[in-house]
């Protein structure tokens, strides 16, 4: 039959509609997050036979397509994951280093403040302004500890809200996707050519999303039904049945919070901090970073608070009396208790406690220790080593450990299999506090000195090593005694071989031939270590003699006087106190205080500048592939107005043809008439 | 390659917000002038830079401390050296008393003065600080530490102790000294030993010059005190121990008498003696190795004031000479003490200029590490500076055109 002129101009128009249509729908969606333009693919219609000719019979659309590229749109989602994780984790860090500069910085200004005022009590030590000013110093430095300690929880705080609204909005998409693709089931069925293109569009976009947040992958079906899987493969949506992400509180530290995946039937655990994206960074930062200035800022509260009330009780006040705590003890049955948690699937009821023993000793790593065949077996959680506790021999059992505490089983059994997660110095920080309030309690003063003879020609000399309790030091060495004396000689006579160095100890009331108190020999470079009073009274304190004392015979030896040092102008226990602050005493006797909190500030710094970079890295590799993406899928505006200057002719020109068309028929018309 | 709108946009604004981060972080360190602000600008050079800072707090510390123990050791300084004039003074006044013509009377008057310089001492041995601790009392600085006895004698009731502070990471420095080391513990200038002298029995000047234990393996002192007898009749020495015992000459050496200068050796015991022994003299040797200066400064006032009025004149020079040897000593003593303060007055300031250099190296250690490079940070600071505005510039002039503006 004849071509319908009519028919090939109206395809033509139609087809220019749905051109321009298209064209105007990207132009307008210039501005919409996740849109991918679109494209009308024109097709020839068949054409129809003439004779042996095939007429062309104009055009129609077949489709209308996404232009899309899978490959480099997956390419988007795994780069946009690897972005959110970065610039999550960067904007944490670089928050905490903040902190620590500047709050840290201040602890450490107090704690140079504290020992300044020690140095002043050192040098007048019965002048209560002085004394005062320590008071006042150690209440800042507490305060800065607990301050600091604030702020860490805080930030860990939010990083718990901040993980509980991820996770809600996780959730949300999850069902927003099961709904889209029910939609695209739904329509699918009703006509097989189209794509729903906006709504795949939409679901990508949430797609888009859900991968700032974890790590995400996704297969399409043969029905275009999108299920998605997150971190390390966990589905979230399996096609039209939506999982929801519920936050879990921590087991057993409740603000260690972990999350699960909850669906119909199931709920299964997430490791958060495998999950890639703002999520896991969030975990990372939480677990990692953050508990580890924790665990330093805890470890340095304990280790001043330990080492100034040791210092304290090895002193005299200004009563005479033993000096009391400078700060909360750091053995205080709560502190002893907290840093002990047990998870409530522990079978057994055993209550355990940490006892710090050495501060200097303490790791900042966290412990398990588990009852595995009847042994305690202790793993550190950070390096994985392993130390056996021993048998768990119920109530009361004090297991040492080399880490400068013991594990105490205080009441209860535990069974197989149970586990405990210790944390050495927990609360050390946030619980520091000034227990001493009274200027005449700082014990500045020792309780006893050693004086040397003025006879003695040698080198050697007498010591006090420890004073474990300065009261009864005191009263044992003027009271009990009218002063101690200490001689010494060299038997056999220096020339001979074997020459060791023979010493007495005795009341200076009652000297030899009355039995003394202590006697025995030490070998030339070595020397003796002796408690007063001897066992099996208890120890008040330990003298050392040492060096090489040449006594001229058993008649003309070297004496010592220990006596009482008591008295208001005595500072040399303020001395030995100020002292610490040059000391190497915590992290293994490597570090003074203030280098230690350099070192915890210093690595957090470290972090906080690898973040930045990985950051760096991450947005360059992301606008790459956002460009990839976009070369293909995104609308260019002059692309799209030569397109509608295009489109807009063909539709004239189809126009023409339909005209043309009127035309011819009016011709034959007019030819007719 | 295709660039959409979106991404012409994005990509701009990006690229406009990281300069904008660019220059508000060199203007923080331009403002502040310090290259580190917080750990992470160099986290290497912050825990070098507060080790630096920790150096200097202690150095600070020190330097404090060292002012303190400058005022310290130099009040000490001031207290002997008047201690020094007061002796000379008894000194003087002293010599001026050995002389024949001095009456009784004028002896008295002579004894008057000196009681007032021994009391003027005695007020110096009992000098409070600033704080009003007093300075020679050891531990026991609340206290007075020197009293006077009814009868003149002075005790002394502080302790040993000896107060320091730190100056120096491995050095402390005494910042007092007792009473006890300053006063009382002044060496006796004849040795190991003083004599007691029976003075109504002895008829001569006779007196020890110096005795010592020299063997101290053979000094026991269960046997002592040991007493040197000139007999009655025949002026031999002998010397006996506390049990009797004859250990002078040992057998089968024979007593003979002294001869002036000769050295008695018995127990480990080494004496000479002044003056010429008479029959029937002793002297009984009393351990004491040191004498306080009060004591001294008595038996100076007690000569004085007994007059010209005694049994031997010979005894009384004797006495004289004893008690102005000690008197020697006494002050040679105040003068150690005096030069003991000195010493650590130089030491303290050798140190603190020994610090300063330090603090210089220090800081300027520190500076190198913390502080900007301002030459470099502005020329940086001018180019990201160029940079956002060229960008700034261009997006304005790229993001007008467009096809629609012709159509």
């Amino acid at each position: 039959m004849t071509v319908s002129l009519y028919q090939t101009g109206v395809s033509g128009l139609l087809a220019a509609q749905q051109h321009l249509a298209t064209t105007g729908h990207n132009i307008s969606n210039v501005n919409t997050e996740g849109y991918t333009r679109q494209r009308a693919e024109q097709n020839a219609a068949v054409g129809q036979v003439s004779g042996p000719n095939f007429i062309g019979s104009g055009t129609y659309i077949q489709d209308i397509t996404r232009v899309y590229n899978q490959f480099s749109y997956k390419e988007q989602l795994n780069n946009q994951s690897n972005l959110g994780g970065a610039d999550a984790l960067n904007g944490r860090l670089t928050q905490l280093d903040q902190v620590m500069s500047t709050s840290g910085n201040a602890l450490a200004s107090s704690i140079e403040q504290l020992y300044q005022g020690l140095n002043g009590v050192a040098d007048n030590p019965d002048d209560t302004g002085l004394r005062s000013i320590v008071i006042n110093q150690a209440k800042t430095l507490s305060n800065d500890f607990n301050t600091l300690n604030d702020n860490i929880e805080q930030m860990a705080k939010s990083v718990n809200g901040e993980i509980e609204q991820v996770t809600r909005n996780i959730s949300e998409i999850s069902l927003e996707i099961a709904k889209i693709n029910d939609t695209i089931l739904q329509s699918q069925g009703l006509n097989q050519g189209g794509q729903a293109n906006d709504l795949l569009d939409k679901r990508d976009q949430l797609v888009s999303q859900l991968s700032e947040y974890t790590r995400v992958n996704t297969i399409v079906d043969d029905n275009g039904v999108m299920s998605v899987m997150i971190g390390q493969g966990n589905t979230l949506v399996a096609g039209i049945t939506p999982l929801t992400l519920e936050v879990a509180a921590g087991d057993p530290d409740p603000v260690q919070s972990s999350l699960r995946l909850v669906g119909p039937n199931s709920s299964v655990a997430l490791n958060g901090a495998k999950l890639g994206g703002a999520l896991g960074a969030g975990f990372e930062f939480r677990d990692q970073h953050l508990a580890q200035t924790q665990h330093e800022i805890d470890r340095l509260a304990m280790a001043i608070s330990s080492t100034l009330n040791n210092s304290q009780a090895s002193g005299l006040d200004l009563n005479g009396q033993q000096g009391i705590n400078m700060f909360t003890d750091i053995n205080s049955l709560a502190l002893q208790a907290g840093r002990v948690a047990s998870p409530s699937t522990n079978a057994g009821n055993l209550q355990a406690q940490i006892f710090i023993t050495d501060t200097a000793l303490v790791p900042t790593d966290q412990f398990e220790v588990r009852l595995s065949a009847g042994e305690l077996v202790m793993t550190n959680l950070t390096d994985g080593s392993i130390t056996n506790l021993g048998p768990a021999n119920g109530a009361g059992t004090v297991h040492s450990t080399p880490f400068g505490f013991d594990f105490v089983e205080s009441t209860g059994a535990a069974s197989p299999d149970d586990s405990f997660i210790i944390t050495p110095g927990k609360n050390s920080a946030a619980l520091i506090d000034v227990t001493l309030n009274n200027t005449n309690a700082i014990a500045a003063s020792s309780a006893v000195g050693v004086s040397a003879s003025t006879n003695n020609v040698s080198d050697g000399a007498v010591v006090i090593t420890a004073v474990n309790d300065p009261q009864a030091a005191r009263t044992f060495s003027s009271i009990t005694n009218a002063g101690i004396m200490v001689d010494v000689y060299e038997s056999p006579p220096p020339s001979a071989p074997g020459a060791a160095f023979e010493y007495r100890v005795y009341n200076a009331a009652t000297p030899p031939p009355a039995i003394p108190m202590a006697t025995g020999t030490y070998a030339t470079g070595s020397s003796a270590v002796i408690d007063l009073p001897p066992s099996p009274a208890a120890p008040a304190f330990q003298i050392e003699i040492s060096g090489q004392l040449i006594g001229a015979g058993t008649d003309a030896r070297e004496t010592f006087t220990i006596a009482d040092a008591f008295g208001a102008g005595n500072g040399s226990n303020a001395l030995a106190m100020a002292k610490t602050q040059e000391q190497t005493l915590i992290n293994g006797n490597n570090e003074t205080f203030s280098q230690n909190l350099a070192t915890a500030t210093a690595k957090v710094g470290s972090s906080a500048s690898n973040a930045e970079l990985v950051a760096d890295t991450a947005q360059a590799l992301y606008n790459q592939a956002y460009n990839r993406n976009q070369a293909t899928s995104g609308v260019n505006l002059d692309e799209e107005a030569a397109n509608l200057l295009k489109f807009q002719q063909a539709y004239q020109a189809s126009s023409q043809i339909i005209s043309t068309a009127n035309t011819i028929f009016d011709t034959i018309l007019s030819a007719v008439r | 390659m295709r660039v959409s709108t979106a991404q012409f946009y994005l990509q701009s604004g990006l690229q406009m917000s990281n300069q904008n981060a660019e220059v508000t972080e060199q203007m923080s360190h331009l403002s502040s002038g310090k290259r580190i602000l917080t750990a992470k600008d160099d986290a290497v050079s912050y825990a070098t830079l507060i080790g630096y800072n920790e150096s200097l707090a202690n150095i600070e510390k020190y330097q404090r401390n060292i002012t303190q123990a400058q005022s310290h050791n130099n009040l000490q300084e001031v207290v002997f050296s008047e201690a020094e004039n007061l002796l000379n003074n008894i000194k003087e006044q002293m010599l001026q008393a050995n002389n024949g013509a001095m009456s009784d009377e004028d002896l008295e008057a002579i004894a008057k003065q000196t009681r007032n310089n021994v009391e003027q001492l005695f007020d110096l041995a009992n000098s409070q600080n600033e704080h009003g601790d007093y300075i020679f009392a050891g531990y026991q600085s609340n206290q007075q530490p020197f009293s006077q006895e009814t009868d003149g004698s002075v005790v002394y009731t502080g302790d040993q102790g000896v107060r320091e502070i730190q100056v120096a990471k491995n050095i402390d420095i005494a910042t007092n000294q007792s009473g006890d080391a300053a006063f009382m513990q002044v060496k006796n200038h004849l040795g190991d030993f003083m004599g007691s002298y029976t003075y109504a029995s002895n008829n001569s000047d006779v007196a020890l010059a110096s005795a010592n234990i020299t063997d101290r393996g053979a000094y026991n002192t269960s046997d002592a005190p040991h007493t040197i007898n000139i007999d009655s009749v025949t002026s031999n020495l002998t010397v006996t121990d506390s049990n009797g015992v004859a250990v002078f000459p040992i057998a089968p050496a024979l007593p003979e008498p002294y001869i002036a200068g000769q050295t008695i050796t018995f127990d480990g015991i080494e004496v000479t003696l002044s003056g010429n022994p008479l029959p029937g003299d002793s002297i009984t040797l009393t351990q004491q190795s040191s004498e306080s200066i009060f004591t001294t400064l008595n038996n100076a006032v007690n000569w004085l004031e007994q007059g010209t009025n005694t049994s031997s004149q010979s005894q009384r020079q004797g006495q004289y000479n004893q008690i102005l040897d000690q008197l020697s000593a006494g002050m040679s003593h105040i003068t150690s003490r005096r030069v003991d303060a000195g010493v650590r007055l130089q030491t303290l300031d050798s140190l603190a200029s020994r610090h300063l250099d330090a603090e210089l190296n220090i800081t300027q250690g520190k500076s190198t590490l913390e502080d900007l490079d301002f030459a470099k940070a502005i020329s940086e600071f001018e180019q990201s500076k160029i940079a956002l505005q060229a960008s700034q510039q261009a997006f304005s002039k790229v993001q007008g055109l467009s096809l629609f503006n012709y159509i």
